[in-house]
């Protein structure tokens, strides 16, 4: 029997005159009276909703994914066939909603006005508290659900956050594991992109400098220094108080062997925050580039200072000494490097070797003579150990040779090998002379 | 002849009937609607339930059991003195005293009862929940979730055409959620959610909390008492905060007063993270049903926890318009049940609505599957029939031998909601035999059966030989045999149960000595004697002097009360 015979009407979509039909089918085979009866009403009931809904399903499924790409659509069809083919994989199946339309008009533009007012304001927007609060407390149920699953296209769009709120976001709605979501790693891995040396009391465009930013540190992270040094001049028109921007450009500008001007950035960047030592890294080796040591140094003595053991400093230290030829100095840092660093560094390694072949040049005959002092020493020791050996002997044999005159056969013999044993001995001692 | 509905709460328990196509909440002997689910033993012996033994949780609380409920369908063990009793025994005692609430008040026998329970109640606990009204002497005809008894409270009084519910019951120590569509008659049940561990008691726990935390206290060197006099002033200042602003909380402890000023708005942020956990079982429920809060035509309160104001703000503002609350929310539950009762009755006025109900989780079965390096992967959850499914409902999977010349296939039978079998609960298991063949030749056909009343009916065909084996499901280590229930039957039947009609002196004895424990001094000779007086009064039975001396006693302990407050 067919569902529409069962149900006893004709084939329709409309979904209101199935449901009456369906009531009045469930009042001749009560659940309790006829459970089979009733399980055929109801799979019949359930399928001809599916039919009226899905008709209309289609229409409305292109205006969830509206203005996204085709690609985008294609992508989420196909995620979900695989997720009803494969029931086992998650219960919380991906559904068609039928009233998708009518829900989102009104959801949608209620919850975009919350959530951009809280993204626009760059002050709160930097507060986790504050995103906390608008999860927590400021969205209805509606706004929720359709925040979760709109949560990839609107931090697409919306990405300049702190780390701590993308943390917050990915716990709420796992964001990260979202293919569509273009900015997994910043949820992932904190790269320290600060959002506190924005002053709430200057009259700056902080949200178009953050976007500015971002994309600096996106170009950046990808490898396009040009790119991040064009981004980063025009940050720095907008706002010129955030060390972060002046780092990356002089980072990239390094990259780029723009020696000079990286070290005009990153000056400009320590000025703001003398507490990143990569800035202080990046000027040494520029300055080293450059040909200043001396200037050099002094980053990287600064560097060790705060942290004794950071080998990047260490390294620079080892080649603007040996480039200074202070040698002597050099040796020092070089055998803490050796110390700290399991692997060593090749650059390190043939300075070094280097080193030691112009060490032991320059001071070739010192070390000559300093092994001829040493051997001469060594068979010094070596002849008064003999004198005390051949006393020894004497002072023990001297009783032995009274008792033996009490023998005068055997004394006689025992007293000639000993006197022929000493004169040997003697005169071996002479030849070492 | 009637059948009463119960509403068999966590913290309190009501009865109710369907009179003159009305349905009434039965009073108990204080002539109160509610009788807390409460059971202590007293120094005879005797059991007493309700108020009077709740009042006993303080003076004695090792002889006193409260929110058994939640230990249903468990082997728990309550010691009370000389007896031992399980959840399922103490229900049957609140049980018992209702229906001779019940009895006294039609004036005549009372045999069977619609009990209601929490939509995420399992077989196990529903079992439990049947076999508590058998042993009060009540043949369970229907158990019915308490979201759904709700529901048909409210759907009477809305007759119009298709409408749609949601079902916030929060109750003392239980959270549900549920979402109904009522049309032409049809109440559907379209999705249930919950928690069974979140309700008002942990509002409570929450004010304890807060209070032990101002005044640095440490809970652990508390005694049982002082803590359950605490718990009383937690519960009192969450039921003066509905209608104040501002309450207090105090105690004595050891000899030293502490006092706690709380508002509406501090109790908000303390209760931040209960509040939270509401929203999980909402989402879910939304989305199981595919509803949006637009689609719903009402969102109905129960249990007495959604009297609290920030329960209702917080609803107004997560659902983005205001609940209704218009039927007590206390006793929305045990209203719902009358009328279900008197539907079960098939009484002429209610012949017409037919009430679909939904599994509360889902059920499946323990497959092996091969992963993608073609190895065996076993201990994986198979959902035949799965969570929110119209009941009754009949769901038939084939499974295949994962091996050459396998000759059992063991059909393990899981309820839950993981795909790892190992964190679902494990009902039973049944073990057919196939004729042995090359590795997925042979195949069983499994067909899971869930009946309205929850009972799940297992059966599994051979494919080959058609041989079937069926099995409904019991959970063995709790469920009685017959005469097992009958001994512990003619066991229970010795224990005396407090006369009825000394319900109120009791109450007033054990209120009479709680007061005396909480106060000092002059106040506490002044209850000593009129504590002793009453007793004396008590031995003359009298009955119009006794009544006349409650009245009195009542008024003064109140009084005493109010003050020490």
């Amino acid at each position: 029997m067919d569902i529409w015979s069962i149900l006893g009407i004709e084939k329709t979509s409309d979904v209101k005159e199935i449901k009456r039909a369906y009531a009045k089918a469930v009042k001749k085979c009560h659940p309790e009276d006829d459970p089979e009866g009733f399980m055929q009403i109801r799979k019949a009931y359930e399928e001809a909703l599916e039919q009226a809904q899905t008709g209309r399903g289609n229409m409305e499924f292109q205006v969830f994914v509206n203005n996204s790409s085709k690609s985008n659509l294609d992508y989420f069809e196909d995620n979900f066939i695989e997720t009803v083919s494969k029931p086992e994989e998650t219960f919380d199946r991906v559904r068609i909603r039928s009233n998708r339309e009518k829900y989102s008009s009104k959801v949608k533009p209620q919850l975009l006005e919350k959530v951009e007012l809280l993204y626009n304001d760059i002050f709160r927007r930097r507060d986790v508290k504050c995103w906390q609060d608008l999860l927590n407390n400021e969205l209805t149920i509606d706004e929720y659900h359709y925040l979760a699953e709109n949560a990839w296209n609107f931090f697409n769009n919306n990405y300049c956050l702190p780390y701590e709120v993308w943390k917050l976001i990915d716990a709420e709605f796992s964001i990260s594991e979202d293919p569509r979501f273009r900015w997994a790693k910043f949820v992932m891995f904190d790269f320290g992109l600060p959002f506190d040396c924005f002053d709430p009391n200057l009259d700056i465009d902080y949200s178009s400098y953050a976007k500015f930013r971002f994309n600096a540190f996106e170009v950046f992270g990808d490898g396009d220094y040009q790119e991040t040094v064009k981004l980063a001049q025009d940050a720095e028109k907008i706002y010129n108080g955030d060390y972060f921007i002046y780092k990356i450009k002089g980072i990239s500008l390094y990259f780029l062997h723009n020696y000079d001007q990286a070290i005009e950035s990153l000056s400009k960047a320590l000025s703001l925050n003398d507490n990143d030592l990569e800035l202080l890294l990046y000027r040494g080796n520029a300055f080293f580039k450059c040909g200043q040591y001396k200037k050099a140094s002094v980053d990287f003595k600064i560097v060790l200072k705060k942290e004794k053991d950071n080998l990047e400093a260490l390294k620079g230290m080892i080649m603007c000494l040996c480039n200074m030829k202070k040698y002597g100095l050099a040796d020092k840092y070089f055998r803490n490097f050796i110390e700290k660093s399991s692997v060593g560094d090749i650059q390190v390694n043939i300075l070094f070797e280097k080193y030691e072949n112009e060490r032991l040049r320059g001071r070739l005959r010192k070390v000559i003579k300093y092994v001829k002092d040493v051997n001469y020493k060594i068979s010094t020791e070596h002849s008064i150990l003999s004198n005390i050996l051949v006393f020894v002997y004497c002072t023990v044999l001297i009783p032995i040779l009274v008792i033996s005159i009490f023998m005068p056969f055997l004394g006689l013999i025992f007293a000639g090998i000993i006197i022929a044993f000493y004169i040997i001995k003697y005169q071996s001692n002479k030849k070492n002379y | 002849m009637s059948i009463i509905g119960i509403d068999l709460g966590t913290t309190n328990s009501l009865v109710s009937c369907f009179i003159n196509n009305e349905c009434v909440i039965i009073p108990n002997a204080l002539q109160e609607k509610l009788t807390p689910s409460v059971v202590s033993v007293d120094e005879n012996g005797e059991i007493l339930v309700g108020r009077a033994a709740k009042e006993r949780l303080i003076t004695h609380p090792h002889l006193t059991a409260a929110a058994f409920k939640r230990y249903m369908g468990t082997n728990k063990k309550y010691n009370l003195g000389k007896y031992t009793f399980t959840p399922t025994e103490l229900s049957s005692f609140v049980l018992r005293s209702l229906k001779a609430d019940a009895e006294a008040f039609l004036q005549k026998e009372i045999t069977e009862a619609v009990i209601s329970v929490p939509a995420y109640f399992n077989d196990q606990q529903r079992r439990a929940t049947k076999q508590a009204g058998e042993m009060a002497g009540l043949k369970v005809e229907r158990l019915i979730n308490e979201p759904t008894a709700a529901a048909v409270a409210y759907g009477l009084h809305q007759s119009d055409s298709e409408r749609n519910f949601l079902v916030f019951d929060l109750g003392g120590g239980t959270f549900d959620v549920s979402i109904l569509e009522l049309f032409d008659d049809i109440m559907e049940v379209k999705a249930v959610a919950g928690d069974n561990y979140l309700g008002g008691e942990d509002f409570d726990q929450c004010l304890i909390d807060y209070f032990l935390k101002y005044h640095k206290l440490n809970k652990d060197i508390l005694d049982l008492k002082t803590l359950s006099v605490l718990k009383k002033q937690a519960e009192g200042c969450k039921i003066a905060l509905s209608g104040l602003d501002r309450h207090e909380m105090n105690c004595t402890i050891n000899g030293k007063d502490y006092i706690l000023q709380i508002t509406n708005s501090e109790f908000e942020t303390l209760a931040q993270d209960l509040l939270q956990k509401l929203k999980q079982p909402l989402q879910r429920a939304f989305r199981d049903s595919n509803t949006y809060t637009d689609d719903l035509d009402e969102i109905i309160m129960v249990g007495g926890a959604t009297k609290m104001p920030i329960i209702r703000s917080f609803a107004a503002k997560y659902f983005g318009r205001l609940p209704l609350c218009s039927i007590n929310p206390d006793e929305v539950v045990a209203y719902g049940a009358g009328v279900y009762a008197a539907m079960k009755e098939r009484n002429e006025s209610l012949k017409e609505t037919v009430l679909t109900d939904v599994c509360p989780y889902t059920l499946g079965t323990e497959v092996a599957t091969y992963n993608e390096f073609g190895e065996i992967v076993e201990g994986r959850f198979y959902p035949i029939i799965e969570r929110n499914t119209i009941l009754p409902c009949s769901r038939v999977e084939r499974f295949y031998t994962m091996y050459d010349f396998q000759t059992v296939i063991r059909v393990g039978v899981y309820q839950g909601e993981s795909r790892m079998v190992e964190n679902n609960i494990k009902l039973g298991e049944l073990e057919v035999h196939v004729p042995p063949e090359l590795r997925g030749k042979s195949a069983v056909d499994v067909r899971y059966t869930y009946d309205i009343n929850g009972i799940l009916e297992v059966e599994v065909k051979s494919v080959s030989t058609g041989e079937v084996t069926r099995k409904v499901i019991l959970k063995n280590e709790c469920t009685l045999t017959e005469e097992e229930v009958e001994a512990r039957l003619k066991e229970l039947a010795e224990i005396k149960i407090h006369p009825r009609e000394n319900a109120r002196n009791r109450y007033l004895l054990a209120k009479g000595e709680r007061l005396y424990e909480e106060t000092l001094s002059d106040v506490r000779t002044q209850i000593a004697q009129a504590l002793e007086h009453f007793e004396a009064v008590l031995d003359r039975q009298n009955r119009e002097e006794i009544e006349a001396e409650a009245e009195r006693l009542e008024k003064f302990l109140n009084r005493i009360e109010e003050w020490e407050k």
